[in-house]
This record gives structure tokens, sequence and C-alpha cells, in this order.
């Protein structure tokens, strides 16, 4: 099995080097002493057995070698050129034309007796041949010493064996005298025989790649003229002049599209070279590498592919060499022995994303640190506000290595530049990521450079824009009145259940919001989908890119221009470059941040969220909440006596809180909601009716009313009693192993003093701890906690709140600093005041930790380890 | 492998090829099915294991491997490795577990997240943490998982290390393939990617493990024997590595100096299973670097004790 397409390479070379051939010798029996055309024959004969031979074409090969043979004598002066040399020549070139002819049709050599008695021939001419050239050589050296004799006469020997080993064949050798006869023979027979062979049919030429750039360009404007005259025919609605103007619309598009043809090629061109490159590398450094080559199909315009050859080698060599460790070291790492490269190649956004990744020691940012002081590129204050991209960033100054030795493979200081420019002469973009003991990405970016692509025109206040169709995902009529949901001033929709952002193409140009605006486009980066309303769609038309002026190449709005069939102009909107405008502003959100920031200072708040089973209404806080969706009742299954549903391929329980509660239970419903509540990779959800609201609240509640395990206490919310839930409780009575922490030291009791005002944490936290087996002491302001530490009590942990009444967090800490006795009993600070400042200002104190109240998990890890720590240093003294 | 039929406890053999899981099968179900009067249970379990068994014969029976002499490419995504393969498992084309990424997984690391889930954590600003967004409109309010940060109400500062935030890894699996006869060094095998069901190719380039003694030489094995000169004279036999495990050979043979050829005990030639090349052994005589003055004393004696006709 031969690739299809090395062998039409093969034979397009083959046939060039015929007509070149063809027309060399007739320049020959023209100027018969020609050197320089005799080493150009020679060169093509010899390329041409070479290929042959790669191919197993043995007829094609034996003829070719001998007309080598012949071309070599005569180029080393050692025959003169006659008639009959250069018309046994022509008969090689006819028989070599045959063959390449037949291949081309039946992908094999043709089995024909003529072409084996034509070798033969040859074989018998080429020996004669050298019989003279012997002949000769013996009359000018006369009689000199014997051995110079016994040289060619050896030599020969071995050629002599060569030929017969070419015809497979072999025939019997025949006298001279014989061999003269059998010449004329077949010279007759050749006659009558050449007229057989066929003139090569053209399948490939050599083109201007300019020729082929202006074709494009002509093609580009025939689209613009195109899309003209459809405009002008429409107005006109003549049937006859529409049909026509159909079929012109048409040519043109294939037009358009085969002219772009000719310049793509898939990347996999220049992929495929590097199996070869990196087996070759990984061997002479001695390591092993897997190459993984994706996205091979992915096409290119050719000019882009002859170009990123160099620039992809390079960095291919640097994975190889700088990035992947050697097995030995990759084993101490714990990786496998082999190292893994990845070339991978990929559409995104109008651009092809090339990306050469390896699973090696990555870079070393302090290495470049060091190395940019050293050739003081930056200065070393300035060195420590820089970006680990920055610093990346050094890699492409020009000089920069920082190989310790220098390698014939990469470490010469050229490259990294050169490679760095060439990708940005092509439009391209180069982004490197790295991380450290784990691999490298580099990521080159290279614009398609598609002059004509089809785009969608729409228009917002009358005025026209195009959006690029690949980016275009779907169109969806909305109402803006009733489906647009907001929050603050951001805009959503609700697709199929998903949540986009969605943007208003007027407002963003800052016109006034028309209301027109109810249709919305989905569109896509590649990254991430987001709506675009605008007034009005028109068609799908290819457009012809040109590039903006200068004044308008900063916008990020805009990627392009476009001449339209009435001759105006329509901006091309960069779909990309309006993703900007998606989500929040920024502004906005920095208040909604200070807000927050605010609020938490003042009052110590949680998000909670309400909702319903049946006619009571239930409070969690959310950070409690791991997700929220819907299910379906028909989903839910019974399954060893446990109701469960399938969630992403994950089997999850469901609670039903009336089985804990007494509570009026679910009514069947269509769809429930559920709640998910996850921790070490446990997952169960709990059932409810609908869900209500969520509110920022303080967690004040009473705790009298309601006194059932599972419920922490009540409050008034909207003129609602709403019951504030012990999920932890709740989950423990559905399945008290379902949270069991395995501890070392059962045998002895620990003693936890807990300093909190909410009634809502005391219950909670002190559940919790308790659960996972603390004796726990309940303090409800430090104040209090200080008596009892005064009164003797002597726990092996403190966890305070910091927002309490008559003494808070921060002079609890302190005072308990104060006493010597007590001051190396361990403090956890468990607050809802986030911020890295209070933190730290805690831990100035003299706290020992700091966790956020709803973080269950990472609280009792917390305290494991304090515990855990208390115990060695025992221990040590 | 045995596959144990846990309802009936019984141990059904196990099979080389599927001409022989389908004639047990027959001879089974002659017996178990219900209009002779089988047990229906049975039955049905017989009828479960034999599609089992054939599936996974065809599995692997279906991983068709490929010698390439050239460098020829397949469209499509490939994936390139080189692999050391003894002599002996090239010459007698046995098989061979090796490992390839065929199965796209989560990564498990991240559990496909993409991220580092020991990175800081930044908050999400478009939820403000929460990881919801409350949604208001004309019909009341919507509360939905925040988009942006997909319910988790922050990101993760770095992508995972392992998958390089793509979420995905190619999982190595192992599978046992059957080697074709006649490779050699720097011959590539080919797995095509649809006899494993993923958009891969696979290529695998030899390379011959080195062995002390042998080097596998196009269509022959060649065993050099580095021995001291005498040991041919004071043995009878010499134990000698052969593919078919070792073997006496005797000295006898390698007097004459000349290559001891086995016809035929050599690699599998390419494209046949029935023909062998040749296991060439040659003797290399090894001389003592130094020699004592007695050690000399007593060669030239056993010289003159040595009355042997060295004609032929």
């Amino acid at each position: 099995m031969i690739d299809e397409d090395i062998l039409k390479d093969f034979l397009v070379e083959a046939k060039d080097g015929i007509r070149k051939m063809e027309e060399e010798f007739i320049e020959l029996e023209r100027d018969k002493g020609n050197l320089e055309i005799l080493k150009s024959l020679f060169r093509t004969m010899h390329s041409l057995k070479g290929a042959a031979g790669f191919f197993g074409f043995k007829s094609l090969e034996g003829i070719a070698h001998f007309a080598e043979d012949i071309l070599s004598k005569l180029r080393d002066g050692l025959i003169e050129v006659d008639e009959e040399i250069v018309d046994i020549l022509l008969k090689c070139l006819d028989e070599i034309k045959f063959i390449v002819a037949h291949i081309e049709e039946n992908k094999v050599e043709p089995i024909d007796d003529r072409i084996l008695d034509f070798l033969v021939d040859l074989s018998n001419f080429n020996e004669r041949l050298k019989k003279k050239v012997q002949g000769e050589l013996e009359i000018k050296e006369g009689i000199a010493k014997e051995e110079t004799i016994v040289r060619p006469s050896q030599t020969e020997k071995v050629e002599e064996a060569k030929p017969q080993e070419i015809i497979e064949h072999a025939i019997k050798p025949s006298l001279d005298i014989q061999k003269e006869e059998q010449k004329e023979e077949l010279k007759e027979e050749k006659v009558i025989s050449a007229p057989t062979v066929k003139e090569l049919t053209e399948t490939h030429i050599k083109v201007d790649i300019k020729l082929l750039d202006s074709l494009m360009n002509l093609a580009g404007e025939l689209v613009l003229a195109r899309n003209r005259v459809v405009q002008l025919a429409n107005k006109l609605n003549d049937p006859d002049l529409t049909r026509s103007v159909q079929v012109l619309s048409m040519v043109t598009t294939e037009l358009q599209e085969t002219i772009m043809k000719t310049r793509m090629q898939p990347i996999g061109v220049v992929f495929n070279k590097f199996p070869r490159i990196v087996r070759d590398l990984s061997r002479s450094l001695n390591k092993r590498v897997n190459l993984h080559l994706e996205g091979t199909e992915t096409e290119l315009d050719r000019s882009i592919i002859e170009a990123i050859k160099d620039p992809l080698t390079h960095l291919v060599r640097n994975s190889i060499d700088h990035g992947i460790e050697p097995p030995e070291i990759r084993v101490q790492m714990g990786k496998p022995p082999e190292g893994n490269l990845f070339l991978r190649a990929y559409h995104e956004g109008g651009q092809v994303v090339i990306e050469i990744e390896d699973d090696g020691r990555g870079i070393d940012l302090e290495k470049i640190k060091k190395k940019a002081l050293e050739k003081g590129l930056v200065s070393p204050e300035e060195i420590q506000y820089l970006s680990e991209k920055e610093i990346l960033s050094f890699i492409f100054k020009s000089g920069f290595s920082t190989a310790e030795k220098v390698t014939q493979i990469s470490g010469r200081g050229v490259g990294m530049d050169v490679v760095k420019t060439n990708i940005e002469k092509l439009g391209g973009s180069i982004e490197i990521n790295t991380l450290s003991g784990k691999g490298t990405t580099v990521r080159v970016k290279i614009p398609l450079t598609l002059a004509i692509i089809p785009a969608l025109i729409v228009t917002s206040m009358d005025q026209r824009y195009a959006i690029p169709q690949v980016n275009l995902k779907e169109i969806v009529s909305i109402n803006p009145q009733k489906d647009i949901l907001y929050l603050g001033e951001s805009q959503f929709y609700r697709l199929r259940g998903e949540i986009i952002p969605i943007l208003s193409l007027s407002s963003i140009l800052a016109q006034q919001n028309t209301k027109r605006e109810h249709n919305l486009l989905i569109l896509t980066t590649g990254e991430r989908e987001y709506g675009l309303l605008v007034d009005r769609i028109y068609d799908s038309e290819e457009i012809v890119v040109k590039p903006l002026g200068k004044w308008f190449k900063g916008i990020p709005l805009y990627s392009g221009a476009t001449i339209m069939g009435d001759g105006r102009l329509a901006l091309i909107l960069d779909v990309v470059g309006l993703s900007r405008f998606v989500g929040l502003r920024a502004e906005e959100v920095e208040r909604a941040f200070e807000e927050k920031k605010l609020k938490t200072i003042a009052e110590e708040t949680q998000f909670i969220l309400l909702f319903d089973i049946e006619d009571s209404t239930f409070a969690l806080p959310l950070a409690l909440i791991s997700r929220l969706d819907k299910v379906k009742a028909k989903e839910i299954q019974i399954i060893g006596g446990k109701e469960v549903f399938l969630y992403k391929n994950k089997v999850i329980p469901i609670i039903r809180l009336e089985n804990y509660l007494p509570i009026q239970a679910v009514s069947p419903q269509d769809e429930y909601s559920v709640l998910f509540f996850s921790e070490r990779e446990k997952t169960c959800a709990i059932l409810c009716s609908r869900i209500v609201d969520t509110i920022e609240t303080s967690l004040q509640v009473e705790t009298d009313l309601y006194v059932q395990p599972g419920i922490l206490g009540h409050r008034i919310i909207n003129n609602r009693t709403v019951l504030f839930l012990d999920i932890y409780k709740i989950i423990e009575m559905y399945d008290p192993e379902w949270f069991k922490v395995k501890r070392y030291e059962v045998e002895e009791t620990i003693n936890i003093l807990l300093a909190e005002d909410s009634p809502f944490f005391q219950n909670m936290v002190s559940n919790y701890l308790k659960q996972a087996g603390f004796n726990v002491e309940i303090a409800p302001n430090g104040q209090e906690a200080l008596n009892k530490l005064k009164a003797g009590y002597k726990p092996d942990l403190i966890i305070s709140d910091l927002e309490m009444p008559v003494m808070d967090g921060f002079e609890f800490i302190k005072e308990v600093r104060n006493i010597p006795e007590y001051k190396d009993i361990p403090i956890l600070v468990l607050t809802s005041l986030t911020g890295e400042d209070i933190r730290k200002r805690v831990l100035e104190l003299g706290a020992n930790g700091y966790e956020v109240k709803l973080e269950r998990e990472r609280v009792l890890l917390a305290i494991e380890n304090f515990l855990a720590t208390k115990k060695k240093k025992v221990s040590v003294f | 492998m045995e596959v144990l039929n846990t309802k009936t406890n019984t141990i059904m053999p196990t099979f080389s090829t599927k001409e022989e899981i389908k004639n047990f099968y027959r001879e089974r179900v002659k017996k178990l099915h219900p209009d002779k009067g089988g047990n229906l249970e049975e039955y049905l379990l017989l009828q479960k294991w034999y599609q089992f068994v054939l599936k996974e014969k065809e599995n692997k029976e279906k991983i068709k491997v490929k010698a390439l002499k050239e460098k020829q490419f397949v469209k499509g995504n490939s994936f390139y490795k080189t692999q050391r393969f003894s002599i002996r498992e090239l010459a007698l084309a046995l098989e061979k577990e090796i490992h390839l990424p065929v199965k796209e997984v989560p990564c498990p690391h991240c559990q496909g997240l993409g991220k580092n889930r020991q990175s800081k954590k930044i908050p999400c600003l478009h939820c403000g943490e929460l990881g919801i967004l409350k949604l208001s409109s004309k019909q009341g309010d919507i509360i939905q998982d925040c988009p942006f940060c997909k319910g988790l109400g922050y990101f993760y500062s770095e992508s995972c290390g392992y998958c390089f935030g793509k979420g995905r890894i190619r999982e190595e699996i192992p599978l046992r393939i059957k080697l074709p006869p006649g490779l050699g060094e720097g011959d590539i095998l080919f797995i095509s990617g649809d006899s494993l069901g993923t958009k891969w190719n696979f290529y695998i380039e030899i390379e011959v493990e080195p062995h002390p003694l042998w080097k596998l030489e196009k269509d022959r094995i060649v065993c050099e024997l580095r021995m001291a000169f005498y040991e041919i004279l004071i043995r009878d036999f010499l134990e000698i590595e052969t593919l078919e495990g070792k073997e006496l050979v005797p000295t006898s043979l390698f007097v004459k100096g000349e290559p001891v050829i086995f016809p035929q005990r050599g690699p599998f030639l390419p494209d046949s299973f029935w023909k062998r090349g040749d296991f060439v052994i040659i003797f290399r005589p090894l001389f003592p670097k130094k020699l004592s003055a007695e050690a000399k004393q007593l060669l030239i004696h056993f010289s003159k004790l040595l009355e042997v006709d060295y004609d032929d």
C-alpha cells in the first residue's frame, strides 16, 4: 500500500523531470559539449532513479540506472556525445514516459516483455560503452603500472554484477556477435513500438502564488459585484433576470470557493514530518517521547503552512530538549518514564490555534528572572512587580537562553525571538503557559485570513452590521418585555434551562435603547456563549473582509468592514471583542462588593435560601447548598429501600424532610425542586415543593417555640414563619454513618469552648462538633467565655466568633492570651467576616486559625490539625 | 480467563477460537433449551454468557495490527511511540501487551473541571460568590445557577496540572496484540482507530531490545558465542539459548570454524507463519591478552602432546 499523496507527489515530480529532460536532450543535440546540460540531465535522472527505487518500481529504476550511468560517463568526459548515445537516451526517456503514464493510471508498473528486452539491450549497450572506456584508458595509460589496469577491471566486475541484479529476469549473457544482431532486431522493434508510448497527461502545473493571490482578489471583487447585481435584480423583480442572476450567484460562489481551495492545505502536511524529528531527537537525547497529533485535517492557507514549519520545528525541539526530562528523572518525580508531546490544531473564532504541549518540567521562572537581571533587561526593583506572563515574555527577547549548556538542538539563544517575529509576521500571536514540574503549553494563534466569509447582516438603529457566521449558534425571537431577566442592570435570557447573559447592541453602541430589539442572536466565542439583541435580521451573505482604517483599529467592537451590495459600508462585529461587555459592568461589581463589605462589617449576615415543603417554609444558609436543580417525578426510583435519582451519572439519595419532621408531606408533583448537599465526595438531595427566594439577613432566630431535632429555630420573614433547618442533624438522622469522621484518639475526651452569640450557629456548630465526638461548652459572648475560663474550665481548644455583644472576639483573644496558663490553648476563630485584613488581625492577636463558619469540613479538619500539633508538642517536652 | 457462572456455580471453560465457543454453545443449548426440557433460568444464563464471550472475542480479534515498512500516514489524529520488543517476541511474532491511550475519560485529578482544586479561589463577581443568580422578570423571580462560575461561586486560579485545563485525559489501557511476522528495528506497527473504537490511529515504532548474544538481522538471528578458545576442546556440549529455549549443541560442530546454521529456526519471514529464517551461531574464540610464562610452557607442552592431523 502506497500512500496516494506521496505517489501523486512522485508523479508530479517525475513528469516535471521528464519534460525538463526532453528539452535538455534537444538542446544537447544542438550543443553536444555543453557540460551544464549534461550535469543537469544526470541530476534529474539520478533523482528519478532514487524515487523509483523508493517506490519499488523495478524496471523504471533499471532504465533510469543505465541512463544515469551513460550520462555520468558523458559528464566525466569518458565518452563523447554521439548520435547513437543520444538516440538510446531518448529511447530511455520514452520508456520512462510510458511507465510513468502506466503508473499514473494503474498505480503499478506495466509488465511488458518489450520493457524487459529493452533493459537487456540497455545493459549490453552499457557494457559495450564500458569496454570502450576501458580500452581508451588502456591506450591513454599505455604500459604504465600493472596495478592501475587491474583496478578498473575490478570495479567493472562489481558493476557488472549490478545490472544482472536489476534485471530480475536475468537473461543469459550472450556473445558479442549475437549482441550486435540482437540490437539490430530490437531497433526495428522499437520503431514499431515507439508510437504506442502515450503522451503524458498533465495533472499538475506549478502556478505562481502571486497569480493565485490576484485571482483571490478578483474573486473578492466579483463577489461584491454579484451582491450588487443581486440587489438590483431584486428591485426590478423580473423573473427572467432573477433566474439568470441566481445562476450567476451560484457560479460566483463556487468559483470563489474553488479558488480558495487552491490555497488550502491540511496542517497534516507539516505535522506528519514530526514523528521522524521527535524520534531522532529523543533518541539522541536518550529520552522517551510519545507524540500525539490532533486535528491534522485542519486546513490553512498554503503560504501560512510553509511559514510556520520552521517555528513549529523549533518549538518541538525546545519541548523535547528543555521540557521533557530524561526517563530516570521522570520516574523520580512520579511521572511515567515516557514523556508526551502534543501537537494540536483547531479552529477557534476565525483563527487557527496550534498548540505544542509537553508534560515536562515546565519553565523555571526564577531562572528566567535571574537571567533577565544578568542581561540587564530589567532592574531588580522592577522584577518584583512583573506578572508571570511578563516574565515569560523575556524568553522572546533575542539572545535569551536559560539552557545550561548549549546543545546542538537548542539553547543557542537564537530561536524564540525568531519564532515570535515569524509568527507575528503572519499576523499571529504566541502565548506560553507553564506549570512548574507539570509541563508547558505554547499556543500559536494564526488568523485564517479568509478574505471572503459568510456573515449574517443585522441592523441596530438602521445601521447595518455583519456578524461572521462561524460565531453564530442560533437566532431566537423574543419578547423583550417578558423574556429578559434582570440582575441589577445586567440582562439574561433563559435558553432551554441555561442562563445566558445578553447584551443589547444599541446600548453597547451608546445609542438609545430602541425597545425594538426583539431578535436575539446566540453567539459563541469558542469559550463562552452570550446573546446579542438586535433590531432586525437580514439575509446571510458572503462578504469581502476589508481591513479597518487606523481610526477604527483600536476599537474592540469591530474586526473589519465590508462593502454591501448597494455600495454602502457595513462594519463587521468582533464577537470576541463584544464578549468583554458581557456580565456585570466592572463599576457595578465594585459597588456591589463595597456594599457587601460595609454590610458584613456592620452586621453578621448570610444569604439564606427559602423553600417550601407543602405549606411549611424552611430556610437554609445558601453556602451549605452545593447546587439547586429540578428533578422529574418519574426519574425518582426506589432502589434498596431508598429513594434515589440519577444526576450527572451519579446516584443521589433523596431525603424527604417529612420523614424526620412533623410536617405535611410533599404532595405528588410532576417535577420537584431539589437542594444538593455535598461533602467529601458524597452528595444527597432534599426534596421540596418549590424554592421561594433568597434573602440576605442576619441569622437571628427564636429557639424557644420549635424544640425539635433538626430545627435550629424560627423567624418571621415576610409575614411567614420560617423554620431554620439543621441540615447536618437531618442528614445524620437519615444516615448516621454519613458524616462519620474517623478520629484516632477516641479514648480521650476533648473539650471545646465555643464562644458564639447567635443561637443558630451555637446549635449548628455545637451539633456537628458533638457528632464528631467532642465535648462542647457554649458561651454566648466573649465575657462569659472568659468567666468560664477564669472559673477553672480548661478546654483543649477554644472556638470563638468575632462579632459578639459585651465582649467581641478580638478583645476575647487578647484577654485569653494575657492569662499565662491559657496562652497555649489553641484558638480557632470562626466567623462570617471575611477578608485578608481581618484574618491578619486575629492571627496577630494570637489566634491559631481562622475559618469561615459554614465550612464544616474545613473546621473539623482545622480542629484535628490543632489537636495533632498540640499532642506532638506535649510528647516532645 | 475463566468465566464463573455465579448462579449455577459452574465454571465455563475458556476457548481460543470463536468456532470453539460456538460449538460449545450448540452442544449446551441442545440440553438447556426449555423446549428440550431444560431449565429456563440456566438457558438464559447461557445465552447471556454466549453473547458476552463472543463479543469479547470479537473485540479482541478486531484489533488489527499491521506492519508498515515505510512511513505511511492515514488521515486523522495520530499517536506515535517507540516501544521496545525483545528479539524473541519479534522473531516468533508473539502476543504482547502494550499500553495505548485509547479511552478519553474525565481527568481524575480535577474530576473534569480542568482546574486545580487546591489552588486559590477567586470569587465570582457575577453572582457575588453565591453560585446562584436571582433574576427578576415580569413573571416573578427565577433562581438559577450562575452561568459564569457554574454554580460554584468562585473560580480556581490555576489550571489542573494533569490535564492542562482540558478536563479530559486519554487513559492508557492495556491491549494484547499479536505481532505480525518479520518485524525488525525501525518498522512501524499500525493499529487503526476504527478497530479500537476511537478516532486516533496508533503508530508504534519498533525498537529492538539488545540481547547479550543475539542480533536480529533481516531474515535471520545471529548468535555470537564469545568463549575462550579451549572451551570447544574441553567440553562436549555447549548450552546455547535458541528461540525454542536452552539447547545442548555438540562442540564438534564448531571445530571447522564456520558458522553453524540451524535452518528454519530463526525469525518468521514477513507475511508468513510457515516459513522461518535461519538461526546462525558464530563462534568467536577469545584469547588471553597476556600469558604467564608457565601457561605458555604448558601450552607448548600441550601442543607437543597433541598429535592431531589438522588436515581435513
